[in-house]
């Protein structure tokens, strides 16, 4: 198990250094002189600009800067932000880092449990009114821009009707004062409309995948016969035809990650969430590139990590995977 | 006394893009407490079928017919749902699939689901549910029941699956046991032990067995009484004794001639020519006239009635009854 | 092979979401061929100072902010990003079918890298790829953003086709006709198209629609489709600030990418349907 755990990593760890080399030659494919985007409107004197150059290692040749940047991605150091100079990037990513994982972990949880709830009714009634018809909102849903649903949400819910907080992450007029419950629902009725607009744009994928994989499930000859020995219907349909779909389930979580880390770059910049999305949003508007290129190095990682996860996950759940 | 378990002209439909078909068609059985009935037949004579409907587990959409009556100690079971339903099921008739790896579920142990098909009809703690599952499982012949219980279905070997499957039929302690097919993917050798298993449970529980299988060999000494089944129908009943002396029915006989003896020094094995008719294939007349050697002109249109042989035993068949071999 | 494409798409219109997509799609399709001479120029500008009207007679979407015809944008709009996601997939899929012939008929290491390739760029979200690519450009040439959009999209084909590839050269047929000393390429490439046809078609569809979806975000962030040029996503960009007082100015371009991506999403799912029916 454990030689397995150590090649299985390995190759993560290998994809992870490939993703860095794609990531860098990126910057660099596209035309242009990166530097003189940021300079904007600001005239830059020859030497600045030669100082700036310089302090990017921008005057180096590609293989120099090739190994300065995977040096520096070792010893994790990403560099320095242009636009909030001389704040280091690791320090931004990491101070945006909580809030983000609070909205990507909360829309996961929620499409998880709302994917397989509905999911599992959808098959089970299968061919129904109600089938047909969350298929088609969940895909009228899915057609929804998540930039688009966050706006309308906000002046409805929030401007217009006053139900809940417009943006950010909580309130700034909270006493300080305010004890951990205030706290907790004021972070609670900010966190509802993003999460919400991630999740509904979302979930028509996790919802198919658990409606195919129960219908497949039903089909298997041991649910036939856990029904055989008098099971109810209920134990049946959870502990034996569901318990076999969460190894289909899992190869979601690898399809699925980077559309939520997609999609919260337009969720968080819409309500002002102060996470790593927002910070991309607000890097691309300055040509922030340490930072752009930082976030992406994050969240690659997280896709990788996400991939191993899954993998262990699969031998968890189903004991005939388990290497011997 | 009533039979245990009475079939009066049970008849499963199918609607399919082409009609209707029906697989089963008027079958009459009776299994006596107790007693081993063997129900023989090739594949797609509806004899799975026929066990499952005993279950309620007719796979939609098939349907009973509405004339159809399933007799358990007198009463008619055809129309039970719900928690009556899900009682009968493992509680008074249990079912032994042929495929022990795909029968059971794979994520969770045999211990799990040993405990879970007992506590389905009894009433019991948990440390009692997990020492009847124990004593089960040694019941069925497993050498070591501690392992089997917390090993995951394909960790075991295909005889040790088997027996786990068996016991966890017997969970609900019901008064039927149908064995579907329930050796045919086992060796020879395993197959006989496992079958003698059976026999001994069933002796010890006072258990009657309903022995699907297609292998006429595996009856003989082991079945009390045999019922042939073709093309969904019983075409002869009668008991092992008299069915292998002077079978009845030119099917009967048809199978007898297409499988080894050890006694009559026979140079060639006749197998019966073509295949077994597919339910669309049908038609009026007796099912088995196309391939029967024997056939008389009416066999082709007319239905044959069901004659009575001696007392238990019957054959539809045209043929006035005689035996030969 | 035409014959079964086809087929296809006879059995994709007997789906009745499918034959919704299909209309649908047809009427977006419809509104974009027909806009400029029938519609007024969406870049005229009339009385600014008017700002934002609601939905009338004169103006059955409403005006913007500055009281440009809204219809007239949105339809404008409709061309803009037809035509875009439809290039951006067309080149897609012809990297995609090319890198998974390359890798799959060439086989060994070759395969070997270029798969782990696909695995790596696999890793990064797409969006991050496209905002690298484009971040460096004061205003995106429309050719950039559609080789943009049309580069990071071709992996899950060249898998698909990479699978077709490797499958074929294993049929009997093909060994056949090695055997007999014709080359295995000519072969594969001929039963290759009719039989990836199909999945790929459903690829391209689905494709489509995450395109028309990842433009429209790009637009709003300021990286997609430049003004004045009309695109969904720049005017739902340009609504924001009115989006309480005239609502309508992104309620409109907003339902009409709903409405242009869910038919494609259900056209793809029909097509797909006729190729599986199992999965409905």
């Amino acid at each position: 198990m454990s030689r397995w755990l150590f090649r299985r990593t390995l190759q993560a760890v290998v994809t992870f250094a490939v993703a860095l080399l794609l990531l860098f030659f990126l910057l660099r494919l596209a035309p242009g002189d990166p530097l003189a985007r940021i300079t904007g409107d600001r005239t830059v004197s020859p030497q600045e600009l030669a100082q700036l150059r310089a302090r990017f290692g921008l005057d180096q040749p590609l293989p120099a800067q090739l190994r300065a940047f995977l040096g520096g991605a070792a010893r994790g150091d990403l560099g320095v932000s242009i636009e909030h100079y001389p704040e280091r990037v690791t320090s931004l990513l990491r101070a945006r880092l909580p809030a983000t994982l609070l909205l990507g972990g909360t829309v996961l949880l929620l499409n998880f449990s709302l994917g397989a709830w509905l999911g599992v009714r959808q098959a089970v009634r299968r061919g129904s009114r109600f089938d047909r018809w969350l298929t088609r909102l969940a895909l009228a849903a899915y057609a929804t821009p998540s930039f688009w649903l966050g706006l309308v949400l906000v002046a409805f819910v929030s401007v217009r009707w006053h139900l809940l907080p417009a943006a950010q992450m909580q309130d700034p007029l909270l006493a300080p004062e305010a004890g951990t419950l205030a706290r907790a629902i004021d972070l609670l009725r900010h966190l509802i409309l993003p999460a919400l607009t991630l999740s509904l744009t979302s979930l028509a994928l996790p919802l198919r995948h658990q409606r195919a994989a129960m219908l497949a499930s039903f089909r298997l000859d041991f649910v036939t016969a856990a029904r055989a020995r008098g099971l109810t219907e209920r134990k049946v349909r959870w502990r034996h035809a569901w318990r076999t779909t969460l190894v289909p389930m899992l190869t979601l979580l690898g399809l699925w990650l980077p559309m939520l880390v997609s999609g919260s770059v337009f969720v968080e910049s819409v309500f002002n969430w102060p996470g790593l999305g927002s910070l991309a949003a607000d890097a691309i508007a300055a040509r922030d590139y340490p930072v752009l290129l930082g976030t992406a190095m994050l969240v690659s990682a997280a896709v990788v990590l996400a991939g191993l996860l899954a993998d262990l996950g699969y031998a968890l759940v189903d004991p005939r995977v388990r290497p011997t | 006394m009533s039979a245990l378990l009475e079939l009066r002209d049970l008849t499963i439909r199918f609607p399919t893009a082409l009609g209707e078909s029906v697989p089963v068609s008027r079958v009459s059985l009776r299994i006596e407490r107790g007693e081993t009935l063997a129900l023989v037949g090739e594949s797609g004579s509806g004899k799975s079928l026929t066990g499952l409907a005993l279950l309620g587990l007719v796979p939609p959409p098939g349907k009973l017919d509405a004339a159809s009556q399933i007799l358990l100690d007198g009463s008619d079971v055809t129309r039970l749902s719900g928690e009556a339903l899900r009682a009968l099921r493992g509680g008074r008739i249990g079912i032994v699939f042929q495929d022990a790896l795909t029968s059971l579920t794979p994520v969770l142990t045999v211990g799990d689901q040993l405990r879970e098909a007992i506590t389905a009809h009894r009433k019991l703690s948990a440390r009692g549910a997990r020492e009847a599952a124990l004593a089960l499982l040694g019941e069925v012949g497993l050498p070591d029941p501690a392992s089997s219980y917390g090993a995951y279905p394909h960790e075991l070997s295909g005889g040790q699956r088997q027996r786990a499957l068996i016991a966890i039929a017997l969970a609900g302690q019901p008064d039927l046991l149908i064995a579907d097919e329930a050796t045919t993917a086992l060796d020879v050798t395993v197959q006989a032990q496992v079958l003698e298993t059976l026999d001994r449970l069933r002796a010890s529980r006072g258990m009657a067995i309903l022995l699907i299988t297609h292998d006429l060999g595996l009856v003989a000494g082991r079945a009390d009484r045999v019922a042939v089944m073709y093309a969904g129908q019983i075409v002869e009943e009668a008991s092992t004794a008299s069915l292998f002396e002077a079978p009845g029915h030119p099917y009967t006989r048809a199978l007898f001639r297409a499988i080894p003896r050890l006694e009559s020094a026979v140079d060639q094995l006749t197998p019966i020519p073509g295949g077994v008719p597919l339910p669309e294939e049908w038609h009026a007349g007796c099912r088995f006239q196309p391939r029967c050697s024997e056939a008389l002109d009416k066999c082709a249109t007319l239905d044959p009635p069901v004659v009575p042989l001696a007392p238990g035993a019957s054959s539809r068949c045209w043929l006035p009854a005689k035996g030969d071999q | 092979m035409i014959g079964s494409l086809g087929e296809l798409l006879r059995r994709a219109w007997r789906h009745p979401s499918g034959r919704w997509g299909v209309i649908v799609l047809g009427l977006v399709a419809l509104a974009a061929l027909l806009a400029p001479p029938f519609l007024q120029d969406p870049a005229a500008m009339r009385d600014v100072v008017a700002g934002a009207t609601a939905p009338s007679l004169a103006h059955p979407f409403g005006t913007d902010g500055l009281n440009r015809d809204m219809l007239s944008r949105v339809a404008n709009g409709a061309r803009v990003s037809l035509a875009v996601a439809g290039l951006a997939v067309v080149l897609a899929l012809t990297v995609g079918s090319a890198v998974g012939l390359i890798a799959g008929y060439a086989g060994g290491w070759v395969d070997a890298v270029l798969m782990r390739a696909v695995d790596a760029a696999l890793a990064i979200p797409r969006l991050f790829v496209i905002l690298l690519l484009l971040v460096v450009w004061e205003r995106i040439p429309l050719a950039a953003l559609i080789v943009v959009l049309g580069t990071t999209g071709w992996f899950a084909t060249s898998r698909l086709v990479r699978g077709e590839v490797l499958r074929l050269r294993h049929e009997a047929f093909v060994l056949a006709a090695e055997g007999l000393g014709a080359t295995p390429g000519r072969t594969i490439v001929r039963h290759l198209l009719p039989n990836a046809a199909g999945p790929l078609l459903v690829a391209a569809t689905l494709g489509v629609g995450d395109v028309i979806l990842l433009e429209a975000g790009l637009s709003f962030l300021g990286l997609g489709i430049q003004p004045p040029t009309p695109s969904w996503g720049g005017m739902v960009l340009d609504a924001r600030p009115l989006i309480v007082s005239a609502p309508w100015t992104a309620l409109f371009p907003g339902a009409a990418i709903v409405l242009t991506v869910l038919s494609v999403n259900l056209l793809g799912d029909a097509l797909q349907a006729a190729l599986d029916p199992r999965s409905a």
